[in-house]
């Protein structure tokens, strides 16, 4: 508790800057998970790369990364060169690389296996409500917050998605208006559930339009700036989302392009290149406004890519990848282990660490929620 | 319908005429002529009754219906001049007059350089940084170029059909730009679409087997002997023909990926090629068959599978039919699809007769496409503006045609409305009324445009016709009743038209 009492006092401290809090949230409410969807399914191996295992350079004759452009986090593992960004967030332990994350029986196709990650549900029941809105059925966010959850990217709710859940989607700040209209009752006794979403998605935007336009986030002063490409502008909405007192606890963003099957070396340099840019402008906004204590930051993609490159410089779908999370509060370090690339299955990575014991975490030790779906384990990756 | 019980009906009258006559002295005594009567008053009730009964579907295709029909085999929204011309048809009729006027081609030209060779990889190689970057632009534009091409053939088709079979088959057998940087490849599957889009399963399937923009997006051109590259064998078996993990495993993948290993795109020609030394010869065992397989036989065992008709006759129940699936139509349908060796044409004819089709409850069960929103007002509207502004409207509404955003397309359904698109829906369907509105208050006819015009004339038509009341025009424009609450009595004309559009039910189809 003594936790959330810190997290009241920073966000009471940094209010006064920014905003007039009108309306009082629980504590709980005030953190922020904010999602980075790594879509396509990112190559762990040369994101973590094992760069002193003479198998990886065997298995990527064309892919491999030279040893001395590895930024070294230990004897064994090392950053790909684009993430040099991150690297300060390392040294600081503000950064956790959970390895070898994924389940048993993976399935490689990217829509089967997003929805397992974003609805925690590994039988086969298509339908299933994603994870976050599973979890806050235990524990609803006040219905005074404009919206449970806000989608920047890709324009999918993933683990938001679900029958009630109250989620945002905006591309620009800008698409906010000011308008005022009365609420939109759907039809008695209706039985057209997708008219019923089109009543509630209106309601849903004139509601949370009135709400924010009163915040006037485009106002809202930013330490430093974002990188000019679209993952940047989604980090520096969610930025200004958060430093102007939103309080919508998920913020889910997403970078596509990660499904390399060929010619992967430049692509996958430019795709890390801009999540590293999105994450340090990210923590340097939120590290100004003194609210990185708030911030709980994960990316997660639909599985890693194979061991192996594959005969056009790229790689197919795998299994197990690393994950990264950052924020404030985070207990930087390593957590899972790194996949044996000598003990593979089916050619691919044998997952060491279940995704759903991040997931865990992040209800138990950021929210305080319980989670029983996501199982026992969980890690000490928040202090 | 014979005309035999029409004969019949004569004679009968005819006979009673007589006996009436015949028994007229004495009538009232005669038991016999009291009975006869009776029978004959029976056995035309009983006539009329199942003429009625089998006539139903003859008669009038009453206004509600002929909307649906155009509205989920076209763009969401038809003219009332388009729904008038089915007036008189029975449902079947209506059917397979839209079947009967399905095209193979295009009815507007496609931008001239839609069959130039890709420049080849050696040539590339040698070009500077700033050739280059003037290559990409180009292909940048000509893909903006296409989409509004394709745009304007849905506004000028006398077949929507035929173009929302081509954005069906977009759908399914997806490529994009994301992946194909050769736009005149892009082109070429279109056009694959159209030939086929009602036509053989079977040839459509094969044909994709061997597209540059197929082979190019999935990979399948990089598939050879040594490497087997499984990106288009994985997607063939799991979104074009099976359906997720139904009926086939990671090991059929793999075989599948060998046998269809070879295949690629002249660069001379810009054609699918075999080249039988990057082809894996070796035998396979492929969905429980063995050979040496190629991929004419790839698709052959698929065809020999149960699954793809079952998961293609879900696929048309789910486009054109939408919520609940009614088992026994789709199984029909899958059945009379295998029959017929997968011919679309039947598949398609099926559902569209079938009673799930025309049952009032599926009225406005499907969220319109942005192509829906976009082309339907325009067709409705007679839209005499660019093509490059729809297409714009479309792309900020989610759906940027020539670029799905991944191989499973466009997810549709309620993905289609989320804060961000509904704000662009409307502020569509506001700008496309705006014009109505002025033109009313300016006694119609006083902006100086074509489109207002037309759009006045359109208007004038829907709710100024004297035989036409409020409920007609409501059953035009919309598939279910307005959402607000809107008074007829209480608005002008104009403003009770407008007001269907811009009501949350006008999402619907």
């Amino acid at each position: 508790m003594q936790l959330t009492r810190r997290g009241i006092l920073k966000t009471a401290m940094a209010a006064p800057l920014v905003f007039v809090p009108q309306v009082a949230v629980g504590a709980t409410w005030r953190r922020h998970l904010v999602l980075v969807e790594l879509n396509g399914g990112n190559d762990g191996l040369n994101t973590v790369v094992p760069y002193r295992d003479p198998l990886y350079r065997q298995m990527r004759s064309k892919l491999a990364l030279p040893t001395d452009q590895v930024l070294s986090l230990d004897e064994r593992l090392g950053l790909h060169p684009a993430l040099e960004r991150l690297m300060p967030l390392w040294i600081d332990r503000q950064m956790a690389i959970a390895l070898g994350v994924g389940y048993p029986q993976p399935n490689l196709s990217h829509f089967r296996s997003i929805d397992i990650w974003e609805t925690a549900t590994m039988t086969e029941t298509s339908g299933e409500d994603g994870w976050l809105v599973r979890l806050f059925k235990e524990s609803r966010p006040p219905a005074t917050l404009p919206a449970e959850g806000l989608v920047l990217g890709r324009n999918d709710p993933g683990p938001l998605a679900g029958e009630n859940a109250r989620v945002i989607a905006l591309k620009k700040l800008t698409s906010l208006r000011k308008r005022q209209r009365k609420n939109l009752k759907p039809a008695a006794g209706s039985t057209n559930p997708l008219l019923d979403h089109v009543v509630v998605v209106q309601n849903r935007m004139d509601l949370a339009e009135r709400w924010l336009v009163e915040k006037n986030l485009q106002d809202v002063s930013l330490a430093g700036t974002f990188p000019p490409h679209d993952f940047g502008r989604q980090m520096e909405t969610a930025a200004r989302f958060i430093a102007g007192g939103s309080a919508v606890p998920v913020i889910k963003c997403a970078l596509g392009g990660f499904d390399t099957h060929a010619g992967q070396m430049g692509r996958h340099r430019r795709l890390l290149t801009q999540l590293a840019e999105g994450l340090s402008s990210f923590a340097r906004a939120m590290k100004g406004v003194g609210m990185w204590d708030d911030v709980l930051v994960m990316t997660y993609a639909e599985f890693g890519r194979r061991p192996r490159e594959n005969a056009s410089s790229g790689t197919d779908h795998g299994t197990a990848a690393p994950q990264l999370i950052l924020g404030g509060r985070v207990r930087g370090g390593f957590y899972g282990e790194q996949p044996p690339l000598d003990r593979l299955e089916g050619q691919n990575l044998v997952y060491r660490l279940d995704f759903r014991a991040i997931y865990a975490t992040v209800a138990r030790r950021w929210w305080g929620l319980d989670g029983k779906f996501l199982g026992p384990r969980t890690l000490p990756l928040i202090t | 319908m014979s005309s035999e019980p029409i004969l019949s009906l004569a004679k009968l009258c005819h006979e009673r005429k007589m006996r009436n006559k015949a028994s007229y002295p004495n009538h009232g005594h005669n038991r016999s002529n009291v009975s006869i009567r009776i029978i004959s008053v029976l056995v035309l009730v009983a006539w009329g009754a199942g003429l009625l009964a089998s006539m139903s579907p003859a008669v009038a295709l009453p206004i509600a219906e002929a909307r649906h029909l155009l509205a989920r085999t076209g763009f969401g929204l038809s003219r009332p001049d388009e729904i008038m011309a089915l007036a008189e048809m029975s449902r079947d009729q209506a059917v397979d007059h839209l079947l009967r006027g399905l095209r193979s081609t295009p009815v507007t030209e496609p931008p001239d350089w839609v069959g130039d060779a890709m420049p080849a990889r050696k040539v590339r190689k040698t070009w500077s940084k700033a050739r280059k970057k003037a290559f990409n632009k180009t292909n940048r534009e000509r893909w903006r170029l296409l989409q509004q091409w394709w745009a304007g053939e849905m506004l000028a088709t006398p077949s929507p059909l035929t173009e929302r079979l081509v954005l069906f088959w977009h759908n399914h057998f997806t490529t994009s730009f994301d992946g194909v940087k050769w736009i005149p490849y892009l082109y070429g599957q279109n056009d694959v679409f159209r030939r086929h889009a009602a036509g053989s399963f079977r040839d459509l399937l094969m044909a994709m087997v061997a597209d540059p923009a197929m082979l190019f997006y999935l990979d399948g051109r990089r598939n050879r002997a040594k490497k087997p590259n499984e990106n288009f064998a994985r997607e063939l078996l799991e979104l074009f023909t099976m359906g997720e993990g139904k009926g086939y495993t990671e090991r059929d993948i793999r075989e599948a990926a060998r046998a269809l290993s070879g295949w690629s795109v002249d660069p001379a020609t810009s054609k699918a090629v075999f080249r039988a030394k990057q082809h894996d010869r070796g035998q396979k065992e492929f969905l429980g068959q063995r050979g040496a397989f190629g991929a004419p036989q790839v698709v052959d065992v698929i065809l020999d599978h149960d699954r793809p008709a079952q998961y293609m006759a879900e696929t048309f129940y789910d486009a054109f039919i939408g919520g609940r699936r009614h088992a026994p139509t789709v199984n029909a349908a899958a059945k009379a699809f295998r029959q017929t060796d997968y011919s679309i044409h039947t598949l398609l004819r099926t559902l569209l007769v079938s009673p799930a089709f025309w049952d009032p409850e599926t009225y406005g069960m499907q969220i319109k496409s942005p192509v829906d929103m976009v082309i339907g007002l325009a067709r409705f509207t007679h839209w005499q503006g660019t093509t490059k502004v729809l297409v714009n409207r479309m792309n900020t509404m989610g759906q940027r045609l020539f670029r799905p955003p991944n191989v499973k397309g466009w997810p549709g359904g309620a993905t289609w409305i989320t804060t961000t698109s509904l704000a662009s829906r409307n502020g569509f369907v506001y700008a496309m009324t705006r014009s109505w509105a002025a033109a009313a208050r300016s006694g119609m006819g006083g902006i100086n445009t074509m489109a207002a015009n037309a759009v006045t004339a359109e208007m004038r038509a829907l709710v100024t016709e004297p035989h036409r009341t409020p409920a007609e025009t409501k059953a035009i424009v919309l598939a279910v009743p307005p959402v607000r609450d809107l008074a007829y009595e209480k608005l002008s004309p104009a403003s009770y038209l407008t007001a269907l559009f811009r009501d949350p039910a006008f999402q619907m189809k």
